[in-house]
């Protein structure tokens, strides 16, 4: 019984309760787990690329009765980018919290988060998803009140009730398919729906409870503050792993569970949202003052990109048209989650030495942190959507296969989101190169500054680069040749 | 007749149930509005019983109505006064948004009626009587609570410990209650060991009868709760690495049993015959203290500030 | 004939909570309510599991019955008694 399923869930859960009970080696537990998951991440990876598919029954009852876990390339991808992300993040937070009681707080918490986006990603039943999602949901607002400031703890009460609100919209969902379908194994469900009331009412309770989750416009509006005001190694994961989590959950839902039951209109106004949080996510971030702020409306942003995938994914005639779309998706997908993760942790350190995030008091920056600017200009780069980054051929896939489908409509929102993009980006950067006097001595921050930086060389370079592999990797049978931009 | 008459009475209960529902969000006077919340939860156990789901119905009553009501109690309590809360919505916006709830409740209960005029198509229930032999227990509930679906369960346990951490990470706990007079106090030192009898005799009867870890841990509890109010300001609880330890339990020995199972050849929380039964006790004892210290904890509001609580003075009671 | 001394205790008991509530609603102080709820409630349980109890049909039953009552006599007691200490030093006897 091959029970390796089981470890990306059980070893962070592990970390936590020994986080729990030594709180003063905590820092320990947590670095220590979090190279044990990302090792058993990459072990997963390898077994997907070798069997395509795995799926552990747990407790040996045949899924339905017992629950399953499953891993494909899509959530063997996502696995292994969370538990990098959180690896780096991790590194990040033993140098960023100096209080011991913080720390000692904020490990079990942390370890519990991740524990919940490993279980939610490898899970295979709807109501197993629902609990998930609520560990995700308790842990990041526990997380995010962290910071203890007035500001943090109303943006977290509101973060709190709106993600109890999505799930429970979920969970009635989860209720009506029982009630239709008598099981909630998601792979057993894909061979029960059909295209009736009870399917199209389910689907569009769970989905609106995941859009809740996912901040897709206009349910963004508990974003900006929640990401904002958490600590910074917590804003990182929130941005580039938990709002993707709920994504992800749509995505499956859409493409594995109820894609008989779909008609493309119901994509296209998932598609417009996305749009619509394009341009206002960008024009907010645009117009933002403080960089953690601009870092959330950039999430909001993001977010709706991959909104718009969804229309073009669906118009798409199934076979290699389907997977390029699908591969350029998920490449978007996993470059947002390093490089937005990149930009918290950069704007963290220029938060912390400066005592401040007013992005026009930035002057000088450059000069004193010129490692985390790098990174930051990396992580803004793959934001943008600039070469060699992963987001230029997602982007550029996604506007191929846009005009292929004749959905036009889409091409100038994506530019237009660029433009913003690159606007709002180089004003950072151009406050942060200008004069100044800096944000306090050039000291060498390694354990800080370097976990960004790598991160943001991954979303920007590596991802970049090697992209072809993350397609033949999400889509086996792929044919590799086609995908030349 | 007979029949008439259970209708009658479901009937009654499914609209004091609504009535007392939107009673309870109407209410401006938040002490009202708890007040009226715990009362729905009262009822809303009576429901369940009448559902035939007594173990759901003895969860609600203990943690729905009772623990859930003592902690909006006690929140009320921080509130520097009672104020009564100022209209958040016109009027206008607040008649939208029951328009749409309501519309939304149409469409739901359309869409439950289509699903279950589909008639039976697959069901689990089944599945669990043709398995139960094989479960250990014989209790349905407990049988996929800890056997068919116990990775739910133990995930459960880690939401509730994600919940009372970040109420932990908030501050320290509470200001506590004075002493009581005499005859609150006699009635504490009398119902305190009768609801640790009970939390008992809940935990080993979930085996074959409605009760199990979740009914046993709100009872323990509980008795946390009334010593509180009972001038005990750690409600009974132990030292914090102590409970840091016990928090931990549940999960520790849930992920221990299914991990060496998994060590020894099995599948993860594979129960071997024979065993599944002895296996399950022991994490629902475990699970017990566990989620009883956490809601304890939870009521309490952080750790004590005379006891140990920093992460630096924890360090000699944790080797 | 058990059944039916069991229907007169039931429906003497239910008459009991009945006289309680209305005492509840109409009374004009707050002593005078709990008076009219404890007693009348306390007494109309008594009677009302003393009607199940002849009809429960096993003795074990019966005694549970007993016990419940004996735990919300204790109860209410103990909380009229908070009510009315807590009115009496607040002052407030509405």
């Amino acid at each position: 019984m091959n029970n390796l399923l089981i470890w990306p869930v059980a070893l962070p859960l592990i970390g936590s309760l020994l986080a729990l009970v030594w709180p003063r080696r905590a820092d320990w537990a947590g670095i220590g787990a979090s190279v044990a998951a990302l090792a058993v991440a990459g072990l997963v990876a390898a077994d997907v690329m070798r069997h395509d598919s795995l799926e552990l029954a747990i407790g040996g009852w045949t899924p339905g009765l017992g629950i399953a876990l499953r891993a494909d390339g899509l959530s063997a991808a996502l696995l292994l980018m969370s538990s990098l992300v959180a690896l780096a993040t991790a590194i990040y937070a033993t140098n960023y919290f100096t209080d011991a009681h913080k720390r000692a707080d904020f490990w079990p918490l942390w370890l519990l988060l991740i524990t919940a986006l490993h279980a939610l990603l490898l899970s295979g039943d709807l109501f197993n998803i629902y609990v998930t999602l609520e560990l995700l949901g308790l842990a990041a607002v526990a997380l995010a009140a962290l910071g203890r400031t007035r500001a943090a703890l109303q943006a977290a009460v509101r973060y709190l009730t709106v993600g109890l609100l999505g799930s429970l919209a979920f969970l009635t969902g989860v209720g009506l398919v029982y009630a239709a379908y008598g099981t909630l194994d998601m792979s057993t469900l894909a061979g029960q729906v059909r295209a009736e009331p009870a399917a199209w009412v389910a689907l569009a309770l769970m989905t609106s409870g995941l859009l809740i989750k996912s901040a897709l416009f206009p349910m963004h509006f508990w974003l900006p503050s929640a990401h904002a005001n958490a600590p910074a190694p917590v804003s990182a994961a929130l941005s580039a792993l938990v709002v993707k989590a709920a994504f992800y959950l749509v995505l499956r839902l859409w493409l594995d569970v109820f894609d008989v039951a779909l008609g493309p209109a119901a994509a296209g106004m998932l598609g417009v949202l996305g749009a619509f949080a394009v341009i206002w996510g960008s024009w907010k971030a645009f117009r933002a003052e403080r960089l953690k702020l601009l870092a959330a409306y950039s999430t909001v942003a993001q977010i709706g990109y991959l909104f718009v995938f969804l229309p073009v994914l669906l118009a798409s005639a199934p076979g290699a048209a389907r997977d390029l779309v699908f591969g350029a998706l998920v490449l978007f997908a996993l470059t947002h989650g390093f490089a937005k993760s990149a930009f918290f942790l950069g704007a963290g350190v220029v938060l912390q030495r400066a005592g401040h995030d007013r992005i026009a008091e930035l002057g000088g920056t450059a000069r004193a942190l010129p490692v985390t600017t790098f990174g930051l200009a990396l992580a803004g780069i793959a934001l943008i959507g600039l070469p060699p980054s992963g987001t230029f051929l997602a982007k550029w896939q996604l506007m191929a296969s846009a005009i292929e489908v004749g959905q036009w409509l889409w091409i100038p929102v994506i530019a237009a989101g660029s433009l913003l993009a690159g606007a709002y980006v180089f004003r950072v950067l151009g406050h942060a190169f200008g004069p100044g006097e800096g944000v306090g001595p050039a000291l060498a921050w390694a354990r800080q500054e370097l976990p960004a930086l790598l991160l943001a060389v991954v979303a920007t370079a590596v991802l970049g680069l090697g992209a072809v592999h993350v397609w033949s990797f999400v889509v086996p049978g792929l044919a590799i040749g086609g995908i030349q931009p | 007749m007979n029949a008439l008459l259970w209708t009658l009475l479901d009937l009654l209960l499914a609209a004091m149930l609504l009535g007392l529902g939107w009673a309870a969000v109407a209410t401006r006077d938040l002490k009202r509005g708890v007040a009226l919340f715990i009362a729905f939860g009262l009822l809303l156990a009576l429901a369940w019983a009448r559902l035939r789901a007594p173990d759901l119905a003895l969860a609600e009553a203990a943690i729905g109505a009772g623990l859930a009501g003592a902690l909006l109690l006690a929140a009320l309590r921080d509130e520097p006064r009672h104020e009564k809360l100022a209209a958040a919505h016109s009027r206008a916006g607040l008649w939208t948004l029951n328009l749409l709830s309501v519309l939304l409740a149409v469409v739901v209960a359309w869409a439950l009626l289509c699903a279950l005029e589909m008639g039976e198509g697959l069901r689990l229930a089944g599945a669990v009587t043709d398995h139960i032999g094989q479960s250990g227990v014989s209790n349905p509930v407990t049988a996929v609570l800890l056997n068919f679906r116990a990775y739910d369960t133990l995930l459960e346990l880690a939401v509730i410990l994600s919940a009372v951490l970040g109420v932990l990470a908030l501050g320290p706990a509470r200001r506590g209650y004075g002493l009581p007079g005499p005859v609150l106090g006699g009635l504490i030192r009398w119902l305190v060991p009768l609801l640790i009898v009970t939390a008992g005799y809940l935990l080993w009867v979930g085996a074959h009868a409605p009760g199990g870890a979740f009914q046993a841990g709100a009872t323990l509890a509980a008795a946390a709760v009334l010593l509180r109010l009972g001038g005990v300001d750690r409600a009974g609880l132990p030292a914090a690495a102590v409970s840091r330890w016990l928090l931990a339990a549940g999960l520790l020995v849930f992920l221990g049993v299914g991990l060496s199972l998994a060590g020894l050849g099995y599948g993860f929380l594979q129960y071997p015959a024979g065993l599944a039964g002895g296996l399950i006790l022991v994490i629902e004892s475990a699970a017990t203290l566990s989620i009883a210290v956490a809601l304890a904890l939870a009521y309490v509001g952080g750790w004590s500030r005379s006891g140990s609580t920093q992460p630096d003075s924890t360090q000699g009671g944790s080797h | 004939m058990i059944d039916f001394i069991a229907i007169v205790l039931i429906v003497t008991g239910i008459g009991f909570f009945a006289v309680g509530s209305i005492g509840l609603l109409r009374l004009p102080d707050l002593h005078s309510r709990l008076h009219a709820l404890t007693k009348a409630d306390n007494l109309g349980l008594g009677l009302v599991t003393l009607g199940t109890a002849l009809l429960a049909g096993s003795l074990a039953t019966a005694i549970k019955l007993l016990l419940i009552w004996l735990l919300v006599l204790a109860a209410s007691a103990a909380s009229a008694n908070l009510i009315a200490r807590h009115a009496l030093e607040r002052g407030d006897e509405r």
